[in-house]
This record gives structure tokens, C-alpha cells and sequence, in this order.
């Protein structure tokens, strides 16, 4: 039992030690989350804004469609970001 | 007179029972597998041991098995028509897994069957489309979000497919999201022990079994979940999703999931199966995980875990539990900021 339990606390102990190395990947998963905020912020000041009577088709479209278009922007910038992290130095200086 | 179950004893039965079933199930499917000799290979150790394939097929079971038991036992018949609903839902991934399992699917194929597997949720309409949004609350979607649900359910079944590539990473990465999920849930519409709240009846069931099915599935496995387990489950999150609406919030918490497969997809232009694609990975004469270098492989995350120095299998998994924790916590500051403004 005692052998166990100082296995589980090593194993807990190595997920100490594994963090750091991820900061990384970390980094990308707060700024992703981060901007996702900013977007959800940005659409509430300037597109949405829940009508009690309903509105014009093209109107509604356009707000949806911008929110999605913004959206699609945040997940270009997540790929982006994703592939620039993947690429080694090795890679990067044969792009030289 | 009908008998009125408690509350508190259907999230009991919800736990306890898939559990149980899938803790007793696994050892007998185990061996009957690898009596019938259909097992994988797991590449990743020097001795290459044959595993159980088809796990999933056990979890499948039992949430089938106990949401018959919820419906018999609740009186509500709106919560027995969800519980229906819900069962469905991932009743449909599951054999699109396991049929994949048995004769491969091409890469296209398997995510657009996919898709059907919302259909339950919108022939019942149990769905509403008024996600909640942080800072925004509730949005009014109505066409938009019709045309988005069956992604909801297809895009997380195939995400954690992509991430079920080493032993029990696929059951605790996804525990981490349910429970990140399952608080979520509370912050956001309360808890009250006198009341059902069908959302966390499903994030019970799906927690339970998934425990169950880690402790056969963790390093070194004595069972593959294979694509019946993977498709349910993520079809599962995503029923939550929709159900629950906690849209937003299983999207945080799958961060991870969906930086895995946009690496993917992204990087080799097009969904391809595994064997078409170059290997990211490869073992290092210490049976530690490393880097290919290859250019033309497709981006990962496990790519990105491993850039630094090679690791071995069950840090792999570790780093992805850390990585999803974090996305966790982010799902929950989410729904506490969607909770301000409802």
C-alpha cells in the first residue's frame, strides 16, 4: 500500500515536472481562449443586440454573418499560430 | 399510485450503474476479443503486445443500459423523451464507429455519417437555439444554429478520435472535460438536489463509465476503446452540449481536442485516413515518443508535446491531461462569465 501511494505521488510529482516544458502550448490555449473573450465582447458592443420585435432577414444575415465571419478569422489565427509553434528550427532554417 | 424516485437516487443509478456494467463488462469482452482474435497491436511498446479491440462497444452498453433503467424509473416524460434523445444520439456514433471498426470508412466518409447522427436531436426538437455567449448571454440563432447542429455533434466525435492515439489518453482527457462541463452546469443553471437536471444525469453516466473504462485502458492497455469508444464518446459531449446548452462551454474545454484535429486537417489539406498520411512519430531506441521531422506529416499535438525532447508514453498522456486542465479552467471562467450576464 505504501508503495503505491509513493507512486502516486510520483506520478503527481511528474506533472509538476512536465508543465513548464508545455508553456508553450499553454500560451496558445490562453491566447485562443483570450481572444475568443474579445470577439464574444466585440459582438456584444457593436453586432448583437436582441430585438424584442423581429427584424429584417438581411439584417439578421449580415449580424450572424459577421459574427461568424469573425469567428473564422479567430480559427485562421489559431492555425496559424499552431503551425508556426510546430515548425522546428531545423525546418525554419531550411525555409532560409 | 406511481412510486416518485427521488432525484438523488437517479444521479446515484447514474453513476453506480454504468460503473459497475462497464467494470464487469470489460474483463469478459477482453477475452472474448483476443479469443477471437480481434486485437490491435500497440506500437508504442518494445514488445508490441496484442490488445482487445472494440472497448468502446462495452461503454456503448452500458449508457444504453442505463438510461433504459432512467426512463423506467422517471415519471417526467419530457426528461424520459431527452434521456431517449441522448441515448440515440450516441447509439448512432457508436455503430459508425463500429462499423469502422470492422470494414475501414474512408477518411470522408466516417464525418459526414457523422452528421447524422444529430438527426434524433432535430426531428424531437430538443434543441434550443439561444446559445449562451459570454459578455453577450443569450444569442437568437434559430436558421444558423440548425444548419451548425449536426457539426456539433460530428466535430467533437471526430476530435477525440484523432486524440485517442495512446493508452488512456482518450478516457482521461475526456473525464477532465466532463467535469469541467458538470461544474459549468452548475455555475450556470444552479443545483438542487430535489430537482433532475437531466445534463448532469448524462455527464454522471459518461464520468462512471469512463473511469471504469480507464482502468483497462491506462498504460500498458488491456483494451482499445477503437472507434466505437471514441465516436461515443464525442458524440456524447456533444449531445451534452446541445442538450445542456453549454455550447460555448464544451468548445473551451475541448481546446486541446480541436487544436489536435485543426493541426491535422489543416496541415495535410483534406481529411485523410491515418495510413495515407506520414508519421508524425516514431520510438527512440528507448521507447520514448519523438519527432519524425517529416514535413509532410500532419501537425499534432502530440508533435507539439514531444518538440522539445522525446517522452515517453505516459508523460504523452500526462502533458495532454495538463493541457486539457487548463482548457477546463478557461470552460469555467466562461461559464462564470456567462452566468454574469443571465
Amino acid at each position: 500500500m505504501m508503495k503505491n501511494f509513493k507512486t502516486q505521488i510520483s506520478g503527481l510529482k511528474r506533472y509538476y515536472q512536465l508543465t513548464p516544458s508545455l508553456a508553450k502550448i499553454i500560451a496558445l490555449e490562453s491566447f485562443v481562449f483570450a481572444t475568443f473573450i474579445g470577439i464574444c465582447a466585440l459582438i456584444n458592443a457593436v453586432i448583437v443586440e436582441i430585438p424584442n420585435d423581429s427584424i429584417p432577414v438581411i439584417i439578421a444575415f449580415l449580424k450572424v454573418g459577421i459574427s461568424l465571419l469573425l469567428i473564422a478569422i479567430w480559427l485562421f489565427i489559431w492555425y496559424y499560430i499552431t503551425k508556426r509553434l510546430m515548425k522546428t528550427k531545423k525546418t525554419i532554417g531550411e525555409e532560409k | 399510485m406511481a412510486i416518485v424516485i427521488p432525484p438523488i437516487v437517479i444521479y446515484l443509478i447514474a453513476f453506480f450503474v454504468p460503473l459497475f456494467l462497464t467494470f464487469l463488462g470489460l474483463p469478459f469482452h477482453i477475452k472474448y476479443m483476443l479469443k477471437k482474435e480481434i486485437h490491435g497491436i500497440d506500437i508504442h511498446k518494445k514488445d508490441k503486445p496484442k490488445v482487445a479491440e472494440i472497448g468502446g462497444i462495452i461503454i456503448l452498453i452500458s449508457v444504453i443500459l442505463t438510461s433504459i433503467i432512467a426512463i423506467i424509473l422517471i415519471n417526467d416524460s419530457t426528461s424520459r423523451l431527452a434521456i431517449g434523445i441522448f441515448c440515440l444520439t450516441i447509439t448512432i456514433a457508436g455503430i459508425i464507429g463500429l462499423v469502422d471498426d470492422f470494414k475501414r470508412l474512408s477518411a470522408i466518409l466516417k464525418p459526414a455519417l457523422l452528421l447524422l447522427a444529430s438527426i434524433p436531436i432535430i426531428a424531437s426538437s430538443m434543441y434550443t437555439p439561444e446559445p449562451y455567449l459570454p459578455f453577450v448571454g443569450k444569442t437568437r440563432l434559430t436558421i444558423a444554429y440548425i444548419i451548425l447542429l449536426p457539426f456539433v455533434i460530428a466535430v467533437p466525435s471526430n476530435a477525440v478520435n484523432m486524440l485517442d492515439v495512446f493508452n488512456g489518453s482518450m478516457a482521461t482527457t475526456t473525464i477532465i472535460v466532463l467535469i469541467a462541463t458538470f461544474i459549468a452546469n452548475i455555475i450556470i443553471f444552479g443545483f438542487n438536489f430535489n430537482t433532475l437536471d437531466l445534463t448532469n444525469i448524462f455527464i454522471l453516466m459518461m464520468i462512471a463509465t469512463l473511469i471504469a473504462f480507464w482502468a483497462f485502458n491506462r498504460y500498458p492497455a488491456r483494451v482499445f476503446g477503437g472507434d466505437t469508444g471514441s465516436l461515443t464518446v464525442g458524440a456524447a459531449l456533444g449531445a451534452i452540449a446541445v442538450l445542456g446548452r453549454l455550447e460555448v462551454v464544451v468548445i473551451i474545454a475541448m481546446i486541446p481536442f480541436i487544436m489536435n484535429a485543426f493541426g491535422i486537417i489543416g496541415s495535410v489539406r483534406g481529411l485523410f485516413e491515418r495510413k495515407d498520411m506520414a508519421r508524425p512519430t516514431q520510438m527512440t531506441k528507448d521507447w520514448k515518443i519523438e519527432s519524425t521531422n517529416d514535413p509532410k506529416a500532419p501537425i499534432t499535438l502530440v508533435g507539439l508535446v514531444i518538440q522539445k525532447e522525446p517522452l515517453h508514453e505516459k508523460d504523452v498522456v500526462k502533458s495532454f491531461n495538463i493541457l486539457t486542465v487548463v482548457s477546463g479552467i478557461f470552460a469555467i471562467i466562461a461559464a462564470v462569465l456567462i452566468k454574469l450576464v443571465i
